[in-house]
């Protein structure tokens, strides 16, 4: 079945593409059909980057297509479908991206109803739109490639609108409110893989469902009367539970585990289920996370003539607990020794916030070329910005696992009104927002798992109409 | 570094740069503004526009006239008077302004205004439209038009 959508979407869209023949988007019966394909490579030194990046690759792709009528004057309705991917996640599976209903009751009031694009920052709404933008992947401090679709679309409703502050500019709103289909073999999950703390003791988890109670989301701009300086501030919230199948890698146990267990035998008898396809794994009774997570972004945009700077702020700060009670019991005496509370079979994680910033630059020298540079700066833990305490606590290895400083370099072909062709380069101090299921541990125990100092590049093609 | 390609990759990189610098300078965007008026259909119920007002509109923030009639956008779709336009009244340049229309396209906020190639097909477009409003060169106003005063 999924093969079958995905064949159609893509044979829409490369009938759309054939059919366009130019920028401007293809009109049937009052419906605007307009699409976009992009497919890039990236290659980088030392650490993969959500693919496998070292090898170089080109699963590193988008394609879209959407359809909108004007139903009355007041009454819209659009839907559009994307495929995406990146290393593990997306694997091109056709998805809904957005499908809304939109009443404009007035210029300060309308109502959209569906599945919407997720507000936050400056740019998050278009992030999946590589030809609205100079760069081939957004600062990784405020857009986070593995927050990617746990941000992308709402499924609820939403308020907004736009209202004259007279010889002030003027002010955009939105509200939304709703909830998120978060896949299991996606990046969220992938990230809350890598959140569980007990890894290096060779205790893992493989998230098999993540069920999202809310999420909502707000942002307001204002435009002020300085001809092109916008300012914004944006705020999301989420709660979700997810259930994970906990596993034990028997050829990474410490001695004072493998003790512990031991000596729980008894209680641990009826948990180790069977050895799973590795055979080096031990299934145990089944984890559940609870999360809260609440952001907070302040955003500046500045256009003059052919510049524009842009510099955001973005802060999140996370709730987060571990739910094992056979487990967790038969461990404490191990992890009370690590200063790991154990209450009632729950492990409550310190909340903790994530904090990042970034200032950018583009200058469209010709109407065909432009140039872009960025300085992103990530710290996975705003109160252990050198990593040293995460090391302390055995949450990683390496101290460079807490930040992630990024200076990026792009240019961008406008080759004609439908082809983009993008280069990009990236020198990376840190390792933080990588993932540890990209990056699996040496099989040699004297190499690191990950880098400090590593390159990535990146070359991408659009083509839209 | 581990990667072989890595100076190769950043040759092109720094090729490609150098050339589009140059590029920049070799055709530069700079001419004499030319006199663009702010035109509209006899419909729309206002005779004068502030230049804030203009901006809100052709950025599709202001939908309505003061009567409750809907707000038709027509644009020109490239040259001079298109660039000087969206210069003076909407502070964008024109890859700016298809940026910000495509934004709002795929994002489902908005549809984009109609844009034409001449001066003629647009006025006509205008003329014929109830609530429509554009913009034209001097040399293409058609007597069919309401002209706006930008205050």
């Amino acid at each position: 079945m999924k093969s079958a959508v995905k064949i159609a979407f893509l044979s829409a869209l490369f009938a759309m593409c054939c059919i366009s023949g130019n920028a401007r988007a293809y009109e049937y019966q009052g419906i605007d059909i307009r699409g976009f394909i992009s497919q890039g490579y990236l290659q980088s030194t030392d650490n993969n980057f959500f693919a496998e990046t070292k090898d170089g690759t080109s699963q590193f792709n988008e394609a879209g297509i959407n359809f909108s009528a004007e139903v009355s004057d007041r009454l819209r309705l659009g839907v559009q479908f994307l495929s995406r991917d990146l290393g593990t996640i997306g694997n091109n599976e056709v998805i809904l991206d957005w499908a809304i209903a939109d009443y404009h009751f007035r210029d300060w009031l309308g109502l959209t109803v569906g599945n919407m694009k997720f507000v936050h920052g400056l740019y998050n709404e278009t992030r999946d739109l590589d030809m609205v933008r100079t760069f081939i992947l957004m600062p990784q401090s405020v857009y986070i490639e593995a927050w990617r679709e746990a941000i992308s679309s709402i499924q609820g409703a939403g308020l907004y609108g736009d209202l004259g502050l007279s010889d002030m500019g003027s002010l955009s709103y939105d509200l939304q409110y709703g909830t998120v289909n978060l896949d299991s073999d996606k990046g969220a999950a992938r990230l809350l893989e890598d959140q569980w703390p007990f890894k290096e003791m060779g205790l893992l988890v493989d998230v098999d469902r993540i069920n999202v109670d809310y999420t909502y989301a707000g942002s307001i701009r204002w435009i002020t009367n300085l001809e092109g300086l916008i300012l914004g501030c944006s705020t999301w919230g989420y709660q979700f539970e997810a259930d994970a199948t906990t596993l034990l890698d028997t050829a990474r146990v410490p001695g004072e585990l493998r003790q512990a267990l031991a000596a729980g035998d008894a209680a641990f008898a009826g948990l180790i289920g069977s050895l799973d396809d590795y055979g080096t794994r031990i299934i145990l009774s089944p984890s559940e996370f609870g999360v809260e997570a609440v952001s907070y972004t302040a955003s500046m945009e500045f256009m003059w003539r052919n510049l524009v700077f842009a510099a955001e702020y973005m802060r999140t700060t996370y709730n987060i607990e571990f739910r094992n009670s056979p487990l967790f019991t038969t461990l404490e005496p191990v992890l009370s020794q690590s200063g790991v509370a154990v209450q009632d079979g729950t492990i409550k994680v310190d909340r903790f916030s994530s904090a990042g910033y970034y200032t950018s630059l583009a200058y469209r020298f010709t109407p065909w070329f432009e140039l872009g540079t960025y300085y992103s700066v990530y710290y996975a833990n705003e109160d252990d910005k050198d990593g040293k305490k995460r090391v302390a606590k055995g949450l990683d290895a390496q101290e460079h696992r807490g930040w992630l400083k990024d200076i990026a370099l792009t240019t961008r072909f406008d080759v004609n009104e439908n082809w983009i062709i993008k280069l990009e380069a990236h020198k990376m101090d840190g390792t933080a927002i990588l993932l540890g299921a990209d990056n699996p541990v040496p099989e040699d125990p004297a190499e690191d798992r990950y880098e400090e100092d590593w390159y990535l590049f990146a070359a991408k093609v659009t083509f839209h109409f | 570094m581990k990667l072989r390609s890595i100076p190769l990759i950043a040759h092109i990189v720094l090729a490609c740069m150098v050339l589009s610098v140059f590029g920049g300078f070799i055709f530069p965007a700079g001419h004499a503004a030319s006199e663009v008026m702010v035109v509209a259909n006899d419909s729309v119920p206002v005779e004068s526009l502030s230049r804030d007002a203009v901006q809100e509109i052709f950025l599709g923030r202001k939908t309505r006239w003061s009567d409750g009639q809907k707000i038709v956008l027509a644009t020109l779709k490239e040259g001079d008077d298109h660039r000087d336009f969206l210069r003076m009244y909407v502070g964008k340049t024109p890859h700016q302004f298809q940026n910000y229309w495509k934004s709002q396209v795929f994002t489902g906020r908005g549809k984009a205004p109609d844009a034409f190639t001449s001066p003629d097909e647009l006025a006509e477009f205008v003329a014929n439209t109830p609530g429509a409003i554009g913009y034209l060169p001097q040399r293409a106003y058609q007597n069919q038009l309401k002209i706006l005063m930008i205050e």
